[in-house]
């Protein structure tokens, strides 16, 4: 009875020794992650830092004006090109009535014989 | 006794014993067993671990404008040392050294690398491809330091806002020297120790309007060759900075331009006279005490005298003016005759309840006390009614004039973003609405037919008002050099934004027929601004059709002439 019990203890501080050890092992190697991805962290976080700064380098207001004016031939907005949503349909240019005539027709026969 | 009887007994005696050890062993596991139950079960969320008291070096956090566009940020960076004793080849060494990196002295990095020492500096502050290249370059002995520099990626912009540090991450003026200073407490709320990061710090400034705002008061200054200038755009019903510009400015990544002497911030830390644009600050006093109104009558026939002064009128008319002909023709005696109806204690009072007798206090530490004359009689009174002898920051004299806009009420103005509920919980009524809307009223005329025309920008109702001061030289008043200054809000029907402009010594120009005061050069810079902010800003524009027409009329001229240089 009591040697069965022993080695039945024995068996159980085995079994719980192996169990502990193997917890160890998994929390080291969970603690190396942690400490890998936070020193991955803290690099992008030195990367965005970075970035953020030659983003705002590049986008600082007296570069935009000069390339927007030279490359894209832009000009402050005049306030004639600013227009509600209601007037929208008054400001358009008069679209060009539609010919009953030249729509029935084929369109590209109608612009060579428009050529011609 | 028998031997039979003896063994029982020691058999006895050796239970007993087994027995106390057995009973000594129980007792010292269920005491073991019950104090890791105790820690485990009732102290286990008391954090009683000893842990080292580390002093935690506080993050300095970026500074960013308001829509979070970063303006001044730490980088890391890398310095590089060597330790000579372990340098195998000092010429080799030398050699691709000075390839490598196009500043080092082949000469000194010689004498410093033959030295018996453990640690010589070779190079601070190099770039991170500069960090690479001379790692790549294999050389023993070499090593790196890391170590953080400020730097502002904006460069000039908003300069004298963000101030700058010195080689230890000091703050030495502007929002810099706040975080350090008396904003220290508001700098480690937005840390987070444990991430060893902070929030940034977001200002009030907006980038894209203090860049149109430089780029046109730039071309001013360069167009009437003036000598500095000052431009300064304000939210009146949060009391926010969008634009604080002070020319000359400097470069806060190089501190050393901050200390020439014309690098100063004309905003806020220094005081200026600002002329007939004080006059403003007269008519809202005349109307909040009733001395008048608009119907008003103010004698200007000739000039008043009082002792042996005499006021004169630079635009002299001769006549009986209007209280708006008073405020459009810009009329010294018709002021003074107002600020004399007030009285001396009515308007050194109203004065005070501007504040403008005490130092504005805004997160700068650059901060002037105002200039007021110290003994009030008559003269001093009817004098300061103009605008002389009274200079005060131009942050402050935008921020009361944009209370008198803004409905009577009056937001302490900052440099830090600030939403529209602590907004309402600063604001505080100097005059009455009633008040208000006459100085709306008047603003609005002296840019439709007044001193200020030039400042109309078509579409979003702009009013305001011109000061042309002449400037003190050798302690007398000279009148070949002026400081101009235009104070201005838009819209009108419900004013948002306060701007002004200060242009220092500007010179007449032949399309100006040699006129050097506000309105040739302050206002029509001001309409420039105002034409580019006002968008920015999402002020909708509303044109009459006459205005519509006159604008296309220029615009179909403007697009016809580069049809011909075409």
């Amino acid at each position: 009875m009591l040697r069965a019990l022993n080695t039945l203890l024995v068996i159980a501080v085995l079994a719980a020794g192996f169990v502990i050890y193997s917890l160890e092992h998994r929390t080291r190697g969970a603690e190396q992650r942690i400490a890998a991805i936070k020193d991955e962290m803290a690099k992008e976080r030195d990367a965005m830092k970075l970035l953020n700064v030659e983003w705002s380098y590049l986008t600082r207001p007296s570069r935009l004006e000069r390339i927007a004016r030279k490359d894209l031939g832009l000009r402050p907005i005049n306030v004639l090109q600013i227009a509600r949503p209601d007037e929208v349909d008054a400001r358009l240019a008069p679209r060009p009535a539609e010919n009953p005539a030249n729509s029935s027709k084929d369109p590209l026969a109608a612009m060579l014989k428009g050529l011609q | 006794m028998g031997p039979d009887e003896r063994g029982r007994a020691d058999l006895l005696k050796g239970r007993n014993r087994l027995r106390l050890v057995m009973i000594g062993f129980a007792v010292c596991f269920v005491a073991i067993g019950g104090r890791i139950g105790q820690f485990s079960l009732l102290e286990a969320n008391k954090d009683t671990t000893a842990r080292p008291h580390v002093e935690a070096r506080i993050p300095r956090p970026n500074i960013t404008d308001r829509h979070g566009q970063v303006l001044a940020s730490d980088l890391p960076i890398a310095s590089l040392y060597a330790n000579p004793r372990q340098i195998i080849d000092v010429d080799e060494a030398v050699e691709l050294l000075t390839s490598t990196l196009p500043g080092l002295d082949a000469r000194e990095v010689r004498h410093r690398l033959t030295q018996d020492k453990a640690f010589v500096w070779l190079k601070r502050e190099i770039t991170p491809t500069q960090k690479e290249e001379v790692f790549q370059l294999g050389i023993p002995g070499l090593y790196f330091r890391d170590e953080t520099r400020r730097v502002y990626p904006m460069g000039r912009l908003a300069a004298h806002v963000l101030g700058f540090v010195d080689v230890d991450s000091h703050g030495l003026a502007g929002i810099e020297k706040f975080l350090d200073d008396r904003g220290a407490l508001y700098t480690a709320s937005l840390t987070e120790p444990s991430t060893d990061t902070a929030m940034p710090v977001e200002l009030s400034i907006d980038a894209s309007v203090e860049g149109a705002v430089n780029a046109e008061l730039s071309a001013a200054i360069a167009h009437f060759k003036a000598k500095a200038g000052a431009g300064v755009v304000l939210n009146i019903k949060t009391g926010e900075v969008l634009a604080a510009v002070s020319l000359p400015n400097y470069n806060p990544n190089n501190p050393k331009e901050a200390l020439l002497p014309d690098r100063l911030n004309r905003i806020t830390g220094a005081t200026y006279e600002l002329g007939s644009v004080i006059k403003a600050v007269t008519f809202a006093m005349a109307f909040e005490s009733g001395v008048t109104d608009l119907n008003g009558k103010f004698d200007a026939r000739q000039p008043l005298e009082i002792g042996r002064a005499r006021i004169h009128d630079y635009h002299a008319t001769h006549r009986i003016l209007t209280v708006p002909e008073v405020f459009i023709h810009s009329s010294n005696i018709g002021t003074a005759r107002m600020a004399l109806d007030v009285g001396i204690e009515g308007h050194q009072a109203f004065l005070k309840k501007m504040g403008l007798f005490d130092r504005l206090v805004t997160e700068l530490p650059e901060a002037a006390s105002p200039q007021l004359p110290k003994r009030w009689g008559k003269l001093t009174s009817a004098t300061a009614a103009f605008g002389h002898a009274f200079a005060i920051e131009p942050l402050q004299g935008v921020s009361v004039i944009g209370a008198f806009l803004n409905h009577g009420l009056l937001v302490p103005p900052t440099f830090l973003k600030r939403d529209a509920a602590t907004a309402k919980a600063l604001e505080r009524r100097v005059v009455s609405e009633d008040t208000s809307q006459k100085m709306r009223y008047l603003f609005r005329l002296n840019v439709v037919e007044g001193t200020a025309t030039k400042a109309d920008a078509p579409g979003y109702r702009v009013g305001g008002k011109t000061g042309t001061s002449e400037k003190v030289v050798n302690g007398h008043y000279s009148s070949d050099h002026n400081l101009n200054s235009f104070i201005g809000g838009f819209p009108m029907d419900d004013p948002t934004y306060a701007i002004l402009i200060m242009i220092d010594d500007p010179q007449g120009l032949p399309e100006t027929h040699g006129f050097a005061t506000a309105g040739w050069n302050a206002v029509p810079t001001a309409g420039a601004i105002i034409r580019r902010i006002a968008p920015l800003l999402g002020v909708e524009p509303q044109l009459s059709d006459e205005e519509r027409a006159k604008l296309e009329k220029i615009a179909a001229r403007q697009a016809q002439t580069s049809t011909k240089g075409n």
